[in-house]
């Protein structure tokens, strides 16, 4: 099937976009790489009256790395993500979840603030929740950030119709890792978790967040704080891990059942909770 | 409802090079620009949700999904697409790369794998076999299982690196000698135009003032249409017709039946009239001035139903009392037939030993990347409809279409150029009608593409059966008899939309497999049920049979505790027993099935693997190994049925001395044109080049079958081979005549003829050919008493085949019967049930191999297709009957990374029953390859004592039957 009928705005600059949008209504949406929204367009499951394409914004595809963190504009394309050396090096759960949307003509338009709206399974959104970090939204008013563990748990349409997200702002840790779960090497997590991991003890110590196996991606911070008590690998996480799946309710689709995914939670847990361990502890040695 | 005209806005982009300007609507997605607006047609479409890679160009060098895009997108960018990359002629070195290594079949997702193929070669030039998976991993095909694309890629990266690459394959330079074609992999003659975007697949061409269809299907399993208001629909902008059920009713005729054999028929349109069987049967269709206004109308239409109670399982539908599909039948059965040969029960009461088991097995479908299309129009001054289609057989939809239509088959011309994947599911014509329907309503051109989710809905679903099977066997293990009910779920019809009843027959004839069965009884039925139809897919019952016969003879080695491979071996039909006629009648024609199974063992290295097995387990890790024997009958003449069993081939001469062959087989990406030019080259010494094979129209071609049963190399080849060398007789009298010796005294020399033991007296077949058509002319070249031309037809059949049963219903149906034995190793991760296949090989044989590229990428592919269905691929009904599965997002196909490389092993036990001793193989690998998976699963799972029934083997049903065997132990 083919879209519908709507109007098509492309700004050249933010300011302009901002502009666009302040006329905005629920009916107008903002196209950045499209992967997800014109899929359904063509199913006509959306049927926008107005489209603001805001993929010409040249100003928006950029990595930063700070002292704060790493800061990633929101049109950057995954494809750069999972190649960036600077990501790799500084947040390796990202670099690893980039290189594991879709395919690569998928991360090739994909881009980091439109993956961090499909919502439940978004591989990029574990890693920012994981991360600590933020989802940076201008309005006429001017930029402001939201939690990602907040910005996650909105739903289908995160981004208020006059907003939309102009970076992303990851936390960083010596250990980062992402791990996920799916039927083919192209598909959507079964079960995704990415962990960040700073050697020592503490509050931010450990942190991981899943995937795929509840209705939006969450924090599981008393898996965290038991590993950070008793390490990665004490049989107290795996039961936590367990006690959390229990408690989550992941929807069911042709991939894998409910049942399933709470199932495999803690597996793919773990395996993130190790490398990340295993990665902070190198870096402490070198 | 009228909608405003849209608006338009310029687009400037770089294409291909060149500067391109154009005013396009906000909605056009780039696919379609590139298709519709600059003409680009080797850019396609096989999707509608970006799931599949076939629309893939490169924007600024990087590949993207083009149907994921809005042609705006691409302003101010650089677009390259696959005629961007080179042309016939002038291929590029990847292009060349493909066309050596067979890295296509069908042609039809190439155009995208070599785009993404050539980003990855631009920005890594010496990529791994796994990079090139990963890079192409967006890239779906069908036919060719990756093998060969990747080879492909690889030996394009070495070429384009400086490091020379002696051809390993496809040796058809001009400098090889003539004669002995066959046994040669010829480069086929239609990669240049498929790899440089020049197929001519249906869509590709279309007259002016096309209109485009689009289809409104019922969102129910099982409902009465109440009320259909197309009022909207007729109003808006752009619709040139709207069409229901009842309209289409008027001028039309139900389906015909395809096959009858005690079977039960229902009455059928290819618009649903007054009721719906299955979610998805068709209730109205648009023809409208594009696709998008089309889809627009679409949305309008009303439909009021009223819900009946739907029947999703077998159990259901034959449940006493349950709802009836067809309220005219007394239930829900549309087959029902026993075979009983030997003393059936008194073998049973006196084995040694008894097992039983009941064998299920999950509904999936072939899914071929070129859903179906077809483009009709009609001419009312002489009532003549032609009708562009993607088919696996042209006459056979002339005839389909002829008696839907009421129009006379010399009236009907069908033509198919490229089709892009068959596997049995373009055999039929079911929704094909409704654009023909519209082309003679509005006397416009029609035409109709499937969405993808309108394939999975409304194309055949195949497989979706149970066994019930119980052998008896001797002290020795052999088998004494066996007993079988085999229950198929036929969807809403196996008969007339398609024709997958006549699958569990092939099933019930062939459980006895490869193996000595003294004393069979068998019954089958077929149920209707409120899903989509049942028709072929790769198999047609083979499968069922094979899949019946192992994984019995798996769960009876471990019942009896004997190794599976000697309780094979204890039953093999041996070397020296062929021709053998089995118990329900079919001949094998040839065969060393011990050495089949010999071979696939000394691959695997057994005692070598069990040692590894057991290291890894230490380390936590499961592997195992599977194996089962394949049967591949092949060339069906089928009675009461229209496959029933002929192909003609007629060969002509022509002026230049190059000849025609014109066949009614038809290449769906198997590679026919290319393997028919080389058995036809070898009767004359000529080049395949020399041989032009039309196919693929019904107008001039005499009257063929087609594309199914593997029948290329038993029906296609042999008709071919006898009309050359009929052709050949002609062609030496010609030449004795006018070289005034006798006929006996020539003989076919390389490019000639010429007399034995004067090879300088001789005429080439250009003196011959303009001397026969032109100067002089017939009257004094051609010796008295035969006909003056240049041309014979012949018409082959299967010799073996035998339709007059005898008192216990035995029937002879096939022509030949390749066989194999196929060998897997997987590993599972028993913490999360996902299963990784780590080798893959098959022992083959298929007698005489014409061209072993073509072959090994036939066996190939199959085997993917075969793993796919096992591991993942299922079509799932919920209870209300509303399948779960629209795309390729969660019909799960195996992607290039997931694929294991398959090895093969061949033998060679030509055929006695044809012309060459070739036989049919196209569907070996999904035949032979699901039941060694399972037992290479099980093999895995062995400390867990498990054993499989539900399939596919999904991570979340191997952690069920892991928790379940936990509980118990």
């Amino acid at each position: 099937m083919r879209p519908g009928v709507f109007d098509y705005l492309r700004p050249e600059s933010v300011a302009e976009a901002v502009a666009l949008l302040g006329e905005g209504d629920s009916e107008t949406y903002v196209l950045a790489g499209g992967q997800a929204l014109i899929r359904q367009m063509r199913q006509r499951e959306l049927r926008p009256r107005r489209i603001i394409d805001i993929s010409f914004i040249a100003e928006l595809a950029y990595v930063l790395r700070d002292a704060a963190g790493l800061t990633v504009g929101a049109l950057t394309p995954v494809a750069v993500l999972a190649e960036d050396p600077v990501v790799r090096e500084s947040c390796r759960a990202l670099s690893e979840a980039a290189a594991r949307v879709g395919d690569v003509q998928v991360r090739t338009r994909a881009t980091a603030g439109g993956n961090v709206c499909t919502g439940w399974a978004s591989d990029i959104g574990t890693v920012l929740v994981a991360s600590g970090g933020d989802v940076i939204v201008r309005n006429a008013a001017g930029d402001y950030g939201i939690p990602a563990a907040d910005f996650m748990a909105r739903g289908a349409r995160p981004c208020p119709p006059a907003e939309f997200i102009v970076a992303l702002r990851f936390g960083t840790a010596p250990g980062s890792a992402f791990e996920k779960l799916s039927r083919r090497a192209v598909d959507p997590a079964l079960a995704s978790a990415a962990a960040f991991i700073h050697p020592g003890v503490g509050d931010a110590a450990v942190r991981l967040a899943l995937g795929a196996v509840h209705t939006h991606i969450i924090r599981a911070e008393t898996v965290e704080r038991i590993a950070a008590d008793a390490g990665v690998a004490a049989p107290a996480v795996a039961g936590a891990l367990r006690a959390l799946a229990q408690s989550l309710q992941p929807p069911s689709n042709p991939h894998a059942s409910a049942a399933y995914r709470r199932r495999i939670l803690p597996v793919v847990a773990r395996r993130a909770l190790e490398a990340a361990a295993r990665r902070a502890g190198e870096g402490r040695r070198a | 409802m009228s909608m405003p005209p849209e608006s338009l806005s310029t687009l400037r982009c770089e294409v291909n090079g060149e500067a391109c300007s154009a005013h396009v609507p906000a909605r056009l997605l780039l696919v379609d620009f590139i298709r519709d607006h600059l003409g680009l047609t080797g850019t396609h479409i096989a999707c509608d949700d970006g799931k599949c890679g076939a629309c893939t160009v490169r924007l600024d060098g990087a590949p993207v999904k083009s149907c994921l895009m809005l042609a705006r997108q691409v302003h101010g960018r650089a677009v390259q697409t696959v005629e961007g990359l080179g042309r016939p002629g002038a291929m590029s070195v990847l292009q060349r790369a493909f066309s050596r290594h067979h890295g296509l079949q069908c042609g039809y997702c190439t155009p995208g794998m070599l785009l993404s193929a050539q980003a990855l070669l631009e920005r890594n030039a010496a990529p791994s076999g796994a990079e090139v998976r990963a890079a192409i991993a967006g890239n779906l095909c069908r036919c060719t299982g990756y093998q060969h694309i990747v080879k492909s890629v690889l030996a394009a990266a070495t070429e384009l690196r400086g490091e020379t690459t002696p051809s390993q394959a496809g040796d058809a330079s001009d400098s090889a000698p003539a004669g002995n074609w066959v046994g040669r992999s010829v480069a086929r003659s239609q990669d240049p135009r498929l790899l440089t975007g020049r197929g001519h697949y249906t869509a590709d061409q279309l007259p002016a003032g096309t209109l485009h269809a689009a289809v409104l299907r019922s969102p129910h399993a099982h409902a009465r249409i109440v009320r259909i208001d197309v009022t909207k629909a007729r109003a808006v902008r752009g619709v040139v017709d709207v069409m229901t059920g009842t309209d289409a009713a008027a001028i039309s005729q139900p389906l015909p039946p395809t096959i009858n054999i005690a079977m039960r028929l229902n009455q059928c349109y290819a618009l649903a009239t007054d009721r719906v069987r299955y979610q998805g049967e068709p209730v109205a269709a648009v023809a409208a001035v594009d696709a998008y206004i089309a889809d627009d109308a679409l949305q309008t239409i009303e439909v009021e139903y009223e819900l009946l109670a739907p029947v999703t399982t077998l159990e259901q539908s034959l449940a006493a009392g349950a709802p009836r599909l067809y309220p005219e039948w007394p239930d829900n059965r549309c087959l029902e037939w026993r075979f009983t040969a030997g003393d059936v029960a008194g073998a049973v009461a006196r084995s040694a030993r008894r097992v039983r088991a009941q064998i299920p097995h999950h509904r999936y479908t072939g899914t071929p990347m070129e859903g179906r299309v077809a483009l009709a129009s009609h001419d009312a001054s002489d009532n003549k409809l032609t009708v562009t289609m993607s088919t696996q057989s042209p006459h056979l939809a002339r005839t389909l279409l002829a008696q839907t239509l009421g129009i006379p088959e010399a009236r009907i011309q069908v033509i198919t150029r490229d089709v892009g994947g068959g596997f049995g599911i373009k055999l039929q014509v079911d929704a094909e009608v409704i654009p023909c329907l519209l082309a003679i309503r509005t006397g416009r051109p029609v035409l109709w593409i499937e969405t993808r989710a309108e394939h999975f809905l409304s194309a055949i679903h195949a497989r979706d059966y149970v066994w019930e099977i119980e052998g008896g066997f001797d002290a020795q293990g052999r088998i004494t008899a066996l007993r079988a009910a085999l229950t198929g779920d036929c969807g809403c019809d196996g008969t007339n939309r398609a024709a997958g009843a006549g699958q569990l027959l092939v099933g019930a004839f062939y459980l006895p497999g490869n193996y000595k069965v003294p004393a069979y009884e068998i019954e089958v039925i077929g149920a209707v049920t409120n899903k989509a139809p049942s028709g072929a897919y790769r198999g047609y019952g083979k499968d069922i049979a094979n899949y019946g016969i192992e994984r019995f003879l798996a769960i009876a080695a471990r019942e009896l505790d004997i190794d599976a491979n000697e309780l094979r071996r204890r039953n093999l039909i041996q070397r020296d027993e062929f021709p053998c006629e089995i118990i329900t009648g079919p001949i094998y024609d040839s065969g060393d099935y011990p050495q089949l199974l010999a071979m696939a063992e000394a691959a695997i290295d057994l005692p070598q693997f069990r040692a590894r097995q057991q290291r890894a387990r230490a380390e936590g890790r499961y592997l195992g190994v599977g194996f089962a024997m394949m049967l591949e009958p092949s060339g069906a003449a089928v009675p009461n049925c229209i496959f029933n069993g002929y192909e003609t081939a007629t060969v002509r001469m022509m002026p230049e001395g190059d000849l025609m062959l014109l066949s009614g087989m038809q290449d769906i990406g198997q590679g026919v044109e290319t393997t028919l030019a080389q058995v036809v080259a070898d009767e004359f010494r000529v080049a395949p080049a020399a041989v032009n094979v039309v196919l693929g129209e019904t107008q001039g071609i005499p009257y063929g079958l087609g594309a199914w049963s593997s029948r290329g190399a038993s029906f296609g080849a042999s008709a071919a081979v006898e009309a050359a060398r009929r052709l050949a007789v002609k062609v030496r009298n010609i030449a004795a005549h006018m070289l005034e010796v006798a006929a006996d005294d020539v003989e076919i020399a390389e490019g000639g003829v010429c007399v034995k033991g004067a090879p300088f007296r001789r005429l080439s077949y250009r003196d011959i050919g303009r001397a026969v058509h032109l100067w002089p002319g017939p009257v004094l070249t051609v010796p008295k008493g035969q006909e003056p031309n240049l041309e014979a037809t012949y018409t082959w059949t299967n010799p073996i085949a035998r339709w007059t049963p005898d008192a216990a219903g035995t029937l002879s149906i096939y022509a030949t019967h390749a066989s194999g034995c196929f060998a897997v190793i997987v590993e599972v991760d028993v913490e999360t049930g996902q299963i990784g296949v780590e080798r893959l090989y098959a022992a083959h044989d298929c007698g005489t191999v014409i061209n072993p590229q073509i072959v090994e990428g036939q066996l190939i592919g199959g085997c993917i297709q075969g793993l796919g269905a096992v591991l993942g691929e299922e079509l799932v009904y919920d209870a209300a009957g509303n399948l779960q599965n629209r795309g390729f997002g969660d019909y799960l196909i195996p992607t290039a990374p997931d694929c294991p490389p398959v090895e093969i092993g061949h033998l060679v036990s030509p055929s006695p029953y044809t012309s060459l001793g070739s036989k049919g193989m196209g569907e070996g690998g999904p035949v032979g390859v699901p039941p060694a998976v399972v037992d290479a699963v099980e093999d895995a799972l062995a400390p867990w004592n498990i054993r499989i029934s539900a399939l596919p083997l999904s991570p979340e049903r191997i952690l069920d039957l892991i928790d379940t065997s936990r509980d118990k132990q």
